[in-house]
């Protein structure tokens, strides 16, 4: 193949600037994403039930929708929370599953679902979104406009642009809808002997429209339409109640007209202390956030022209900032790699030419990366790109081998052979150790493929960015660096540099001495591989570590029975003094939920903190300090817990165990009162160990509630019905839509309510008139018991188990070692009654799994690389003193590991994996020679020491290149690069040992077995 | 298991009796305080009400005699004084009496006469005293006819030429006019209706179970739909329940100062239905937690919980009866933050 290409050399070179081409234009239209979304495939079911209790909410609604969806095909898992008002139920299906499908699926069932609930409540699928899928967060702010009208303004003029960019697939809207109240005052009504529904069917009866088909007269074909729109709301005060003698009641006789908002909000959006009008924009699942913000922006250019002038389109919040910073981090770290292991070459090579031909095969490599990432639809983001970071030193290696054994063979060139026959001989030389090489490092990562949910969608691009870049290099190294060293290598007029020559005797003055003291040198190096093994038991583990997203979330949990009023002065004061440090750009909250949107109530509130870049901080230094600053700060608001996180981390957590913490432990059970109260104790417990903060049980009871029960027999001595006496709360009492009110194209709804004072006034509802059919009139206290009692807040399901939540963050600590504390613990000192169980979830989960799957995928690995080596050698001893390197690495890794503080995670392990297969590779090249030349007949001393010298460059070269090229990684405090920073530790620290191992200990090992032999 | 959450609860009470709370986060999260005093307080309520006149002011005009209405110096609606002239009722019969009257007048003078010279004849004795007693009877008649007819005409009231004067028996309005110039009235025929406003009538409906509380005599408040409150007393508590209401008629008697009430006007009456005397915070200070009533003291920054008992309460008003002294203050708005910092992170 070699002398194919060296033949048609332009013909490469075409090829080459082809490549550079597509690749360069790969690159540009890749789309960009923070990190893969790893939130499962759910279906979400809304039920609006205005007016139920939690309890009924969960009975007659949940558990029947429950029941029916369990039963679909792939489903894993169904999670509800019934509140007051509110069923939602998250519908989650096995991995790989099509959202379309299962939302297909969802909708069949749904039929059967709605045949089984009571016929006014009317479920609804969730938008299509994954839990990330909060894309961006804006508020309209005005000086001059009510939150009413910037409402308006929100939902007819800028939501149908909005929601025309491909990709948004809802709006969470908060704020009050406008809305024309109808006030009737039931005493009003008395006098006139009317009743609430005379009313309502005066209102539903004025104003409308109907159409009468087709009239053909002599003006020609008409429409025929009949119209009595309410356009105004004196037309609303003028609807006729009561006619007599040709005079007539008006409603405003008898009634408030007023313009007002949609009664019974459940939630509010304020910034910086005030409320706004706030905007969450929801993505469509499989849409690419960057894409879709910037589409958003150009958007947003439009919008802001067709808005009056004194509202202002505030963006509070956009999930791409964190893309766009991530992704620069790792661009970063790759071009600072690139200039790192640069410099080496030109270190190590000490000829530029060849320099520059191995540092221009990295650029290349990654740009035909960039096209095979297109080709199968891979985005480049955290993790896939981070792939790259990490392997740049590797894929300079093929290039590395190729060029410098021209480059030796030139120098060498003894048999006076033309150029073109210098490289291929020198080609032909390495191709096969180096393919094996590199296909030892690709078969490594296979493993990693292995990966299931969380840390699969995380990991898997990972691995396949880095086994796309290593086929990559070999192309360029094979195809590519001949063509080019024909044309760009020269005779050298030395081999080595001065500084090499040097190393070169440093080396092996150590090395003799080592050969000399074998045996004990061997013992110390046993020695320190075990002490590693005892200090790996006292690394802390974890998932992962967590992604600085440069923004905070605060989770304020209020007691169940505040109002709206109170929870927004929590949430404002918690936005004011997170704003007292000048790190904090903005501060927001959203309180309760929006119409569509999150199962909370008006005592939960979500504050985003949105910090300013990372260099501007001053009063802190890392996020976890300022937590712990606004923490301490926090704390004299009474009665109210607060929780910290981050918005993404939030979500991530949620979508793991339906919690938006890290720790969540659930009790499960049938009795909510004893599931409650086991949940209490397990706080406790939490609260108690080491490493617990913002430990919180839901409060899940507690909810004051007015329960009115009509009294049976009573009502049947007057003729009335048990419906009549709910009518007057379903209807009256909540404020139902009587009709509309008609303004241009927009529509308000006109609502029939009954006043405040009646609403919130015990005695008013006592007194609320009832007229029976005869005409007489009773009050409500006479016809129905009317107490205060206490039901129950938030009713949870997993699988349809009833649930009490003990959630806890976690600090200072790693969440494998708390996790195992707090087991023990709670064994000891929980009794559960049978039929009670208690599971753990959130990270813990994923992390739980993840190792598991690694305590098999790293023996596979280290297996995989003995039968590759065994096949390569084809000599049982030969591969095991090769495998030697991967307890050496090991050293390294752990104790670098251990020493920079960091816990045992997923990246970690991948780091581990991958030195594995680096250190292997050093074994690889320097016994290989050494076999060679014991084949050619030489001594295994004379061997050793000929390989050890000609080896020590190559080897020194990728051992520099890829622990050089993770240098910026780990010195990187930008966004993004936590997550990779385990990852560079472990392969720094590993390649470190083994290669000082290979150089010295791997002769020692080789001698003594060739001896023993 | 209940007594497993009272353990958990005693435990925490133990623990964490007061929360400490800044001024400036008093303010924020809506935290107020008032003074327990002893005082006493009535509670009211308002009902539903209709203006009605007082029928001991109205007053029919009718004439006393009939005849043809001759002048009518007040229309509809006019506001009259007492005593003003309302209309002149010219009447046939009036005119009869006037005429006899003057008849009667003549046949006095004659008598008169007749009686002056026969008692010049007697006294010259040429006359003897028969004919001078006949005489002096003659007169006398004369006299008792002409004042008999003219006690006629007074008893049609005021007179003015043949048609009777009705004047105005009251201030108020003229609420009703039956007649025009020239209809002729009847006697006892109602011609118009003088109203008085200056009091009125407001029957209000309040439902039995409030009634029992109200006393006749008591000073309530009626509420016109304004805003204006005008002072009036309960006069009657009807002593049946309205059949189709069910509710019981209640009057109440105001003086229409500043003439703000008008017949059929729909009100309400503010009446006050219970009053406690004794050591008053607001209900909205007081909450239950297991069956025990607490309230919060405030004590500098600090909120300490206090367990009280309270007696009569109401929407507005609680009355303590142990467990807090006069001048503590306790908090009344905000109470949900103090009570969750003590009975539990977010609520239980």
């Amino acid at each position: 193949m070699i002398d194919f290409i060296l033949k048609f050399k332009a013909f490469v070179i075409f090829l080459l600037f082809l490549t550079v081409a597509i690749g360069y234009y790969s690159f540009k239209t890749l789309p960009i994403d923070t990190f893969p979304d790893p939130t499962p495939i759910q279906v979400n079911i809304y039920t609006d039930a205005p007016g139920l209790s939690a309890e009924e909410v969960e009975s007659l609604i949940t558990k029947k929708i429950e029941t029916v969806m369990s039963g679909i095909k792939d489903v894993t898992t169904v999670r509800s929370v019934s509140l007051p008002g509110l069923s939602y139920i998250s519908v989650f299906f096995k991995d790989g599953t099509d959202v379309y499908f299962a939302r297909r699926l969802i909708m069949e069932k749904l039929s059967d679902a709605k045949a089984q609930i009571p016929q006014q409540y009317n479920p609804i699928m969730g938008p299509n979104s994954s839990g990330l899928g909060n894309v961006l967060i804006y508020a309209l702010v005005s000086k001059n406009k009510s939150l009413v009208d910037l409402r308006t303004i929100q939902e007819w003029k800028i939501k149908p642009l909005i929601k025309a960019v491909d990709g948004v697939e809802e709006i969470s809207q908060w704020g009050p809808e406008k809305a024309f109240l109808i006030k009737v005052y039931p005493d009003k009504l008395l006098s006139y002997g009317l009743s609430l529904d005379d009313i309502s069917n005066a209102v539903e009866k004025n104003g409308g429209v109907a159409g009468g088909g087709f009239s053909k007269t002599s003006e020609g074909d008409l429409i025929v339409r009949s119209t009595s729109y309410i356009t105004s709301i004196q037309d609303i005060k003028n609807i006729p109640i009561l006619s007599e003698n040709g005079y007539y009641l008006k409603l405003s006789d008898v009634a408030d007209v007023e313009v007002g908002e949609i009664p019974n909000r459940r939630g509010a959006l304020t910034l910086n202390g005030e409320e706004v009008q706030g905007n969450i924009i929801l993505k469509r699942v499989n849409t690419n956030t960057k894409e879709l913000v910037d589409k958003l922006y150009k958007q947003f250019e439009e919008i802001k022209k067709i808005i009056p002038k004194d509202v202002e389109l505030k963006i509070l919040y956009d999930q791409s900032y964190l893309t766009q910073k991530a992704v620069s981090t790792v661009e970063k770290a790759l071009i600072e790699g690139i200039i790192l292991v640069s410099v080496a070459m030109v270190f190590y090579l000490g000829n530029v030419r060849s320099a520059i031909l191995v540092v221009l095969s990295i650029p290349i490599t990654l740009l035909m990366a960039f096209i095979f990432m297109k080709e199968v639809g891979l985005s480049g983001n955290l993790m896939s790109l981070s792939g790259l970071a990490i392997g740049i030193g590797l894929f300079a290696d093929a290039t590395v081998v190729v060029v410098e054994n021209i480059f030796r063979h030139m120098f060498h060139n003894q048999e006076n052979l033309s150029k073109v026959d210098i490289i291929k001989k020198s080609v032909k030389e390495v191709i096969k150790p180096i393919v094996f090489a590199i296909l030892i490092i690709i078969a490594v990562f296979l493993p990693v493929f292995s990966f299931e949910s969380v840390e699969g969608k995380y990991y898997k691009p990972l691995a396949l960015t880095i086994i796309f870049a290593l086929l990559s290099s070999l192309i360029v190294a094979f195809i590519f660096m001949p063509v080019l060293s024909y044309y760009f290598l020269e005779k050298p007029k030395t081999e080595e540099t001065k500084i090499m020559e040097f190393v070169n005797n440093f080396y092996h003055k150590l090395l003799n001495r080592v050969l000399r003291y074998g045996k004990p040198i061997l013992v110390v190096v046993v020695t320190a591989f075990v002490f590693s093994i005892w200090i790996f038991t006292k690394i802390g583990t974890e998932f992962a570590p967590t992604l600085n997203e440069g923004s905070v979330l605060v989770k304020s949990f209020l007691n169940p029975n505040v109002s709206l009023e109170e929870a927004k002065r929590v949430a404002s004061i918690v936005e004011q003094r997170a704003k007292e440090y000048p790190e904090v750009e903005n501060a927001f909250s959203n309180i309760g939920r929006a119409e569509k949107g999150e199962p909370e109530d008006v005592n939960y509130i979500e504050t985003f903190i949105i910090l300013k870049p990372y260099d501007q901080w001053k009063n802190f230094k890392r996020r976890e300090d300022f937590e712990n600053l606004l923490r301490e700060k926090l704390k004299d608001i009474p009665g109210v817990s607060f929780g910290f996180t981050q918005p993404i981390q939030m979500r991530i957590d949620e979508l793991l165990s339906g919690v938006k913490s890290t720790v969540a432990i659930k009790v499960f059970g049938d009795d909510l009162d004893k599931v409650n109260q086991i949940g209490h104790k397990v706080e406790e417990i939490v609260k108690s160990t080491k490493g617990a903060v913002d430990v919180e049980t839901e409060a899940q009871s507690g909810k004051l509630q007015l329960k009115i029960t009509p009294k049976k027999e009573v009502l049947s001595k007057y003729g009335l019905s048990a419906q009549d006496i709910l009518s007057i709360f379903g209807k009256y009492f909540t404020g139902y839509e009587a009709n509309y009110l008609k303004e241009g194209l927009i529509t308000f709804p006109i609502i029939l309510r009954l006043p405040e004072d009646y609403i919130n006034n015990l005695r008013k509802i006592e007194d609320i008139p009832i007229t029976t059919k005869d005409g007489y009139l009773l009050s409500l206290s006479e016809v129905a018991d009317i107490e205060i009692t206490e039901g129950f807040f938030k009713i949870r399901h997993e699988n349809g188990i009833r649930y009490a939540l003990v959630q806890s963050n976690l600090e200072g600590r790693d969440l494998g070692g708390f996790i195992n504390e707090l087991k023990t613990k709670i064994d000891k000192e929980v009794k559960l009654p049978e039929g009670y169980f208690i599971q753990f979830s959130g990270q813990f989960e994923n992390q739980e799994r993840a190792m598991k799957r690694l305590s098999i995928i790293v023996p596979i690995v280290v297996l995989l690389i003995f039968m590759l080596l065994y096949i390569n050698y084809n000599s049982f001893k030969d591969a095991l003193i090769v495998i030697l390197n991967v307890p050496f690495a090991t050293i390294g890794g752990i104790l670098s590991l251990y020493l920079s503080g960091y816990n045992l995670s997923v990246p970690a392990a991948i780091g581990f994996i991958a030195v594995f297969g680096i250190a292997t590779l050093n074994g690889v090249v320097l016994i290989s020679y050494i076999r060679q030349l014991v084949l050619e007949g030489k001594s295994v001393d004379d061997a050793i020491t000929i390989a050890t010298k000609l080896r020590l460059r190559p080897i020194l070269i990728t051992a520099t290149a890829a622990s050089l090229g993770l240098l910026p990684i780990l010195f990187s405090g930008d966004i993004g690069s936590e997550t990779q920073k385990p990852i560079a530790i472990v392969v720094i620290g590993g390649i470190f040992t083994s290669t000082m191992l290979t150089l010295l200990i791997l002769p020692v090992v080789y001698r003594l077995f060739t001896k023993g032999a | 298991m209940k007594a497993i959450i009272l353990v958990f609860l005693i435990l925490s009470l133990t623990f964490a009796q007061e929360v400490q709370v800044n001024s400036q986060i008093q303010k924020k999260i809506g935290i107020k305080t008032i003074p327990a005093k002893y005082q006493e307080v009535s509670v009211y309520q308002t009902y539903p009400a209709v203006v009605n006149e007082d029928p001991t002011l109205s007053f029919s005009v009718s004439s006393s005699v009939d005849g043809i209405v001759d002048s009518l110096y007040v229309k509809q609606g006019d506001f009259v004084k007492k005593g003003q002239i309302l209309l002149t009722v010219y009447s046939p019969k009036i005119a009869d009496i006037q005429a006899n009257i003057e008849m009667a007048k003549v046949k006095v003078s004659t008598a008169k006469q007749v009686l002056d010279r026969e008692e010049i004849l007697y006294k010259e004795e040429v006359i003897p005293y028969v004919r001078y007693y006949n005489a002096k009877i003659e007169y006398e008649k004369a006299l008792g006819e002409l004042n008999a007819l003219k006690k006629m005409l007074n008893s049609y009231g005021e007179i003015k030429g043949n048609s009777v004067v009705l004047r105005s028996k009251t201030t108020g309005f003229v609420a009703d006019i039956k007649v025009v110039k020239g209809s002729p009235v009847n006697i006892g025929e109602q011609i118009m209706l003088i109203h008085s406003h200056e009091r009125l009538w407001v029957v209000a409906q309040v439902p039995f179970k409030d009634v029992e509380r109200l006393k006749v005599g008591q000073t309530v408040f009626v509420i016109t739909l304004t805003g204006k409150k005008i002072k009036g007393t309960l006069s009657y508590i009807n002593h049946e329940i309205d059949p189709k209401t069910r509710r019981n008629d209640v009057r109440v008697v105001v003086e229409n100062v500043g003439n703000f009430l008008k017949p059929n006007l729909f009100v309400s009456v503010e009446i006050p239905v219970s009053s406690m005397r004794g050591l008053v915070i607001p209900s909205s200070a007081v909450f239950v937690e297991n069956g025990k009533e607490f309230c919060f003291v405030k004590n500098n920054d600090k909120f300490v919980l206090r367990k009280i008992k309270t007696g009569q309460k109401d929407e507005k008003y609680a009355v303590v009866l142990s467990g807090l002294r006069e001048g503590e203050e306790v908090a009344y708005t905000g109470v949900v933050f103090l009570r969750s910092s003590i009975f539990g992170g977010a609520g239980e």
